[in-house]
């Protein structure tokens, strides 16, 4: 019994550095041709954005926002055109 | 005076159907929370909203419910905690047909840290706290912590079941556990 549910808890936490966290990943070659990701906020807080957290996954920059309309966004931009990548969460 | 073994024993009630049936929602919630934690949709949110169901139901429970659930009748002071702690260190522990002083201290973390999990949880559903970093990490941070004291509060049953020769994790999941006797500290 004990047994069983340490493997068990062990197993849990095996899956997760293993699982991909990310919900997209970008192409996006050498760091150093990245754009800046305060200039990429300074964009979407342009465009009516309010912008919550933002940090890198995949080789993009993943947001965490209220758009200009008013949804709750995970969005993810490539760092080099700041192109919004589609995610599979978009869907929903 | 000699008191009958466990198995001679006439069996009670001691766990009732709201108590199991809310531990049951915790560890299949825990179960399906983590593996639905990427997945799209909005299925982690419900598996949320049925721990949240449970534990606020349990909580209130602890208060009105039936001995063995009401937290001011097993959750001791340190003194008495740290007494039971030393009896359990010797190896003499009395026999607690409720939880046991360092169970139900256990069982304050637990419920605690679900409540800090589920509470965060509901935040990054809400326009007001939707995204902000210390939300998804608060929200984390007390995941690892619920991690790291299950594999304990499994540690204390099975230490509890061994020492007293009962299966409280079938007593957990029927409700019933052999009779007080002697020097067993009834709920």
């Amino acid at each position: 019994m004990i047994l069983r549910s340490v493997v068990f808890t062990l197993a849990l936490l095996a899956i997760g550095p293993v699982t991909a966290t990310g919900l997209a990943t970008c192409d996006s070659g050498d760091k150093s041709t990245w754009k800046s990701m305060d200039s990429l906020k300074e964009k979407l807080v342009g465009e009516g954005w309010q912008v919550r957290h933002m940090k890198e996954d995949g080789g993009c920059y993943e947001v965490y926002a209220i758009d200009d309309k008013g949804s709750k966004v995970e969005a993810y931009f490539h760092p080099v055109t700041f192109e919004r990548v589609p995610t599979e969460h978009d869907a929903h | 005076m000699s008191t009958p073994p466990l198995d001679q024993r006439e069996q009670v009630r001691v766990y009732d159907p709201l108590v199991r049936l809310a531990h049951l929602v915790f560890i299949a919630g825990v179960v399906a929370a983590w593996f639905t934690r990427h997945a799209p949709g909005r299925w982690h949110e419900w598996v949320g909203y049925a721990v949240m169901t449970a534990l606020a139901l349990r909580l209130l429970w602890g208060f009105v419910g039936t001995p063995a659930a009401r937290f001011l009748r097993f959750v001791r002071g340190p003194r008495a905690t740290q007494r039971y702690a030393a009896e359990l260190l010797r190896g003499h522990a009395p026999r607690h047909l409720g939880h046991n002083p360092l169970g139900a201290w256990m069982i304050v973390a637990l419920l605690l840290t679900l409540g800090v999990i589920v509470m965060t949880g509901w935040m990054f559903t809400t326009d007001r706290w939707f995204g902000y970093a210390w939300v998804i990490r608060s929200h984390e941070v007390a995941t690892w912590v619920l991690f790291a004291l299950i594999p304990l509060h499994v540690g204390g049953v099975v230490h509890a079941s061994r020492a007293h020769r009962e299966n409280l994790v079938a007593a957990m999941l029927h409700g019933r556990k052999p009779a007080a006797a002697g020097d067993d500290v009834p709920p």
